[in-house]
Protein backbone atom coordinates (compact mmCIF):
# COMPACT_ATOMS: atom_id res chain seq x y z
CA UNK A 1 0.00 0.00 0.00
CA UNK A 2 1.45 3.37 -0.97
CA UNK A 3 1.91 6.10 1.63
CA UNK A 4 -0.28 9.16 1.24
CA UNK A 5 1.90 12.25 0.97
CA UNK A 6 0.95 15.79 1.82
CA UNK A 7 0.64 17.96 -1.30
CA UNK A 8 3.61 20.27 -1.77
CA UNK A 9 2.87 23.92 -1.13
CA UNK A 10 4.01 26.36 -3.81
CA UNK A 11 4.97 29.90 -2.85
CA UNK A 12 3.87 32.80 -5.06
CA UNK A 13 6.04 33.44 -8.10
CA UNK A 14 9.01 35.71 -7.34
CA UNK A 15 10.33 37.85 -10.18
CA UNK A 16 13.82 38.86 -9.18
CA UNK A 17 16.59 40.79 -10.87
CA UNK A 18 19.98 39.49 -11.86
CA UNK A 19 22.67 42.12 -11.46
CA UNK A 20 25.49 41.41 -13.91
CA UNK A 21 28.90 41.29 -12.30
CA UNK A 22 30.97 42.96 -14.99
CA UNK A 23 33.92 44.12 -12.96
CA UNK A 24 36.73 41.68 -13.82
CA UNK A 25 38.12 42.10 -10.30
CA UNK A 26 34.81 41.04 -8.79
CA UNK A 27 34.60 38.09 -11.18
CA UNK A 28 38.13 37.06 -10.31
CA UNK A 29 37.28 37.34 -6.61
CA UNK A 30 34.36 34.95 -7.07
CA UNK A 31 36.55 32.48 -8.95
CA UNK A 32 39.38 32.82 -6.45
CA UNK A 33 36.98 32.23 -3.57
CA UNK A 34 35.84 29.02 -5.21
CA UNK A 35 39.36 27.91 -6.10
CA UNK A 36 40.61 28.57 -2.58
CA UNK A 37 37.81 26.47 -1.17
CA UNK A 38 38.60 23.64 -3.57
CA UNK A 39 42.32 23.77 -2.79
CA UNK A 40 41.60 23.85 0.92
CA UNK A 41 39.33 20.87 0.55
CA UNK A 42 41.89 18.83 -1.36
CA UNK A 43 44.34 19.27 1.49
CA UNK A 44 41.89 18.00 4.05
CA UNK A 45 42.88 14.65 5.45
CA UNK A 46 40.34 11.96 6.17
CA UNK A 47 42.26 10.80 9.21
CA UNK A 48 42.79 14.21 10.76
CA UNK A 49 39.25 15.30 10.05
CA UNK A 50 40.66 18.78 10.59
CA UNK A 51 38.71 20.54 7.90
CA UNK A 52 35.00 20.89 7.33
CA UNK A 53 35.60 20.97 3.55
CA UNK A 54 34.20 18.10 1.58
CA UNK A 55 35.87 16.51 -1.43
CA UNK A 56 34.83 13.54 -3.54
CA UNK A 57 37.68 11.30 -2.22
CA UNK A 58 36.76 12.27 1.34
CA UNK A 59 33.11 11.40 0.77
CA UNK A 60 34.09 8.08 -0.83
CA UNK A 61 36.36 7.21 2.07
CA UNK A 62 33.68 8.03 4.62
CA UNK A 63 31.08 6.08 2.65
CA UNK A 64 33.26 2.97 2.73
CA UNK A 65 32.98 3.06 6.50
CA UNK A 66 29.18 3.14 6.47
CA UNK A 67 26.73 0.26 6.56
CA UNK A 68 25.10 -0.76 3.26
CA UNK A 69 21.84 0.84 4.42
CA UNK A 70 23.53 4.11 5.31
CA UNK A 71 25.37 4.13 1.97
CA UNK A 72 22.05 3.86 0.18
CA UNK A 73 20.76 6.86 2.15
CA UNK A 74 23.84 8.90 1.20
CA UNK A 75 23.53 7.87 -2.45
CA UNK A 76 19.86 8.92 -2.51
CA UNK A 77 20.65 12.27 -0.93
CA UNK A 78 23.54 12.97 -3.30
CA UNK A 79 21.55 11.75 -6.29
CA UNK A 80 18.87 14.26 -5.41
CA UNK A 81 21.38 17.05 -5.95
CA UNK A 82 22.14 16.01 -9.52
CA UNK A 83 20.47 17.46 -12.58
CA UNK A 84 18.06 15.24 -14.50
CA UNK A 85 20.66 14.64 -17.21
CA UNK A 86 23.26 13.65 -14.62
CA UNK A 87 20.81 11.28 -12.91
CA UNK A 88 20.07 9.59 -16.22
CA UNK A 89 23.81 9.30 -16.88
CA UNK A 90 24.37 7.69 -13.46
CA UNK A 91 21.49 5.25 -13.93
CA UNK A 92 22.69 4.29 -17.41
CA UNK A 93 26.22 3.78 -16.16
CA UNK A 94 25.10 1.67 -13.19
CA UNK A 95 22.60 -0.32 -15.25
CA UNK A 96 25.24 -1.22 -17.83
CA UNK A 97 27.24 -2.96 -15.10
CA UNK A 98 24.35 -5.14 -13.97
CA UNK A 99 23.85 -8.73 -15.16
CA UNK A 100 21.03 -9.08 -17.70
CA UNK A 101 18.54 -10.65 -15.26
CA UNK A 102 18.98 -7.80 -12.78
CA UNK A 103 18.51 -5.25 -15.55
CA UNK A 104 15.13 -6.82 -16.32
CA UNK A 105 14.29 -6.72 -12.61
CA UNK A 106 15.32 -3.04 -12.47
CA UNK A 107 13.28 -2.20 -15.58
CA UNK A 108 10.20 -3.82 -14.03
CA UNK A 109 10.72 -1.88 -10.80
CA UNK A 110 11.10 1.42 -12.66
CA UNK A 111 8.03 0.75 -14.80
CA UNK A 112 6.06 0.06 -11.61
CA UNK A 113 7.20 3.39 -10.18
CA UNK A 114 6.34 5.16 -13.40
CA UNK A 115 2.83 3.75 -13.28
CA UNK A 116 2.49 4.86 -9.66
CA UNK A 117 3.61 8.35 -10.56
CA UNK A 118 1.59 8.68 -13.77
CA UNK A 119 -1.08 11.32 -13.56
CA UNK A 120 0.45 12.92 -10.49
CA UNK A 121 2.98 15.70 -10.37
CA UNK A 122 5.57 13.90 -8.32
CA UNK A 123 8.74 15.66 -7.31
CA UNK A 124 9.63 13.28 -4.56
CA UNK A 125 12.96 11.69 -3.86
CA UNK A 126 15.42 10.46 -6.46
CA UNK A 127 14.94 8.86 -8.95
CA UNK A 128 11.19 9.50 -8.94
CA UNK A 129 11.81 13.25 -9.01
CA UNK A 130 13.46 13.14 -12.41
CA UNK A 131 10.11 13.82 -14.02
CA UNK A 132 9.84 17.14 -12.25
CA UNK A 133 12.53 19.01 -14.10
CA UNK A 134 11.57 18.22 -17.64
CA UNK A 135 10.10 21.68 -18.04
CA UNK B 1 21.00 13.41 8.54
CA UNK B 2 21.63 17.18 8.56
CA UNK B 3 19.29 19.29 6.45
CA UNK B 4 20.67 20.83 3.26
CA UNK B 5 22.01 24.34 3.78
CA UNK B 6 21.02 25.65 0.37
CA UNK B 7 17.90 25.05 -1.69
CA UNK B 8 17.65 22.30 -4.26
CA UNK B 9 16.97 23.44 -7.82
CA UNK B 10 14.15 21.17 -8.96
CA UNK B 11 13.57 22.80 -12.32
CA UNK B 12 15.53 25.09 -14.62
CA UNK B 13 13.96 26.15 -17.89
CA UNK B 14 15.44 28.70 -20.27
CA UNK B 15 12.62 30.53 -22.03
CA UNK B 16 11.36 33.82 -23.49
CA UNK B 17 8.49 34.59 -21.13
CA UNK B 18 6.71 33.31 -18.03
CA UNK B 19 3.21 34.14 -16.89
CA UNK B 20 1.32 32.90 -13.85
CA UNK B 21 -2.04 31.38 -14.78
CA UNK B 22 -4.99 33.60 -14.04
CA UNK B 23 -7.31 30.69 -13.45
CA UNK B 24 -5.16 28.08 -11.73
CA UNK B 25 -3.11 28.74 -8.65
CA UNK B 26 0.59 27.72 -8.82
CA UNK B 27 0.40 27.05 -12.55
CA UNK B 28 2.70 28.90 -14.95
CA UNK B 29 2.67 29.43 -18.70
CA UNK B 30 6.10 29.40 -20.32
CA UNK B 31 6.70 30.57 -23.88
CA UNK B 32 9.71 29.89 -26.05
CA UNK B 33 11.26 27.26 -23.81
CA UNK B 34 14.54 26.43 -25.37
CA UNK B 35 17.85 24.60 -25.30
CA UNK B 36 19.26 26.73 -28.10
CA UNK B 37 19.15 30.01 -29.97
CA UNK B 38 20.20 30.80 -33.51
CA UNK B 39 22.06 33.88 -34.61
CA UNK B 40 23.29 35.44 -37.84
CA UNK B 41 26.35 37.07 -36.38
CA UNK B 42 28.53 37.16 -33.29
CA UNK B 43 28.95 38.38 -30.66
CA UNK B 44 25.26 37.96 -29.87
CA UNK B 45 23.54 39.75 -27.03
CA UNK B 46 20.31 38.05 -26.01
CA UNK B 47 17.78 38.53 -23.24
CA UNK B 48 16.50 35.25 -21.80
CA UNK B 49 14.45 34.24 -18.81
CA UNK B 50 15.40 31.50 -16.41
CA UNK B 51 12.43 29.82 -14.75
CA UNK B 52 13.42 27.97 -11.60
CA UNK B 53 11.58 25.95 -9.01
CA UNK B 54 13.48 25.61 -5.76
CA UNK B 55 12.73 23.44 -2.78
CA UNK B 56 14.05 23.92 0.72
CA UNK B 57 13.47 22.16 4.02
CA UNK B 58 13.64 25.47 5.89
CA UNK B 59 12.46 29.04 5.42
CA UNK B 60 15.31 31.47 4.81
CA UNK B 61 16.87 33.76 2.23
CA UNK B 62 19.41 32.19 -0.08
CA UNK B 63 21.87 34.49 -1.89
CA UNK B 64 23.05 33.07 -5.16
CA UNK B 65 24.33 33.83 -8.60
CA UNK B 66 24.13 32.73 -12.22
CA UNK B 67 27.21 31.78 -14.15
CA UNK B 68 27.38 30.95 -17.87
CA UNK B 69 30.42 29.05 -19.05
CA UNK B 70 31.69 28.71 -22.62
CA UNK B 71 32.11 24.94 -22.80
CA UNK B 72 34.83 25.15 -25.48
CA UNK B 73 37.11 27.38 -23.40
CA UNK B 74 35.86 26.66 -19.87
CA UNK B 75 35.72 30.42 -19.33
CA UNK B 76 32.82 32.20 -17.71
CA UNK B 77 31.16 34.65 -20.09
CA UNK B 78 28.49 35.83 -17.66
CA UNK B 79 28.20 36.35 -13.93
CA UNK B 80 25.04 37.72 -12.38
CA UNK B 81 24.01 38.04 -8.77
CA UNK B 82 20.38 37.30 -7.92
CA UNK B 83 18.88 40.38 -6.30
CA UNK B 84 17.25 40.39 -3.87
CA UNK B 85 18.20 36.90 -2.68
CA UNK B 86 15.34 34.39 -3.10
CA UNK B 87 13.36 34.22 0.12
CA UNK B 88 11.68 30.98 1.10
CA UNK B 89 8.44 31.59 3.01
CA UNK B 90 7.79 29.42 6.05
CA UNK B 91 4.56 27.99 4.67
CA UNK B 92 5.91 26.73 1.34
CA UNK B 93 7.84 23.72 0.09
CA UNK B 94 8.49 25.04 -3.40
CA UNK B 95 9.51 28.46 -4.64
CA UNK B 96 9.07 29.45 -8.31
CA UNK B 97 11.45 32.14 -9.58
CA UNK B 98 11.81 34.14 -12.77
CA UNK B 99 15.28 35.54 -13.42
CA UNK B 100 15.95 37.75 -16.45
CA UNK B 101 19.45 37.59 -17.87
CA UNK B 102 21.03 39.53 -20.69
CA UNK B 103 23.98 37.56 -21.99
CA UNK B 104 26.61 38.39 -24.57
CA UNK B 105 27.58 35.17 -26.34
CA UNK B 106 30.98 35.69 -28.00
CA UNK B 107 30.68 32.83 -30.49
CA UNK B 108 28.57 29.89 -31.59
CA UNK B 109 28.90 26.79 -29.46
CA UNK B 110 27.79 25.04 -26.32
CA UNK B 111 27.37 26.93 -23.06
CA UNK B 112 26.60 25.81 -19.52
CA UNK B 113 24.05 27.72 -17.48
CA UNK B 114 24.84 27.26 -13.80
CA UNK B 115 22.97 28.18 -10.62
CA UNK B 116 25.21 28.73 -7.60
CA UNK B 117 24.43 29.53 -3.97
CA UNK B 118 26.68 31.22 -1.44
CA UNK B 119 27.35 29.44 1.82
CA UNK B 120 28.56 31.18 4.96
CA UNK B 121 30.88 28.47 6.19
CA UNK B 122 31.80 26.59 3.05
CA UNK B 123 32.51 26.99 -0.64
CA UNK B 124 29.85 28.31 -2.99
CA UNK B 125 27.79 25.41 -4.18
CA UNK B 126 26.66 24.57 -7.70
CA UNK B 127 23.05 23.35 -7.55
CA UNK B 128 22.09 23.11 -11.21
CA UNK B 129 23.82 23.05 -14.56
CA UNK B 130 22.19 22.89 -17.95
CA UNK B 131 23.60 22.99 -21.44
CA UNK B 132 22.53 25.69 -23.87
CA UNK B 133 23.56 25.78 -27.52
CA UNK B 134 24.13 28.92 -29.53
CA UNK B 135 23.95 28.06 -33.21
CA UNK B 136 24.99 29.99 -36.26
CA UNK B 137 22.13 30.37 -38.70
CA UNK B 138 22.94 28.77 -42.02
CA UNK B 139 22.82 31.08 -45.02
Amino acid sequence: MSKKKKPLRMAPLQRLAVKPIEDPAEQAALDARLQQSEEGASKASVESGASGRVTAPLVLELCRRLSAKARLTVASELGGQLSVEQRIEVIQSLASELPAEFRTHLAEGLLGRLEDARGTESIGCWPKGSSAARG
Amino acid sequence: MPAALTPRVRTLVVCDSVRASKVEESVFHLRGTRYHIRADSFPLRRRLLLFLILSSPRPDRFPGYIKVIDDSTDRAIYYGQIEPPPRFPSDSDLLPLVLPVNIRFPQAGRYLVQIWFFQETAADILKMEQTFDVLEREA
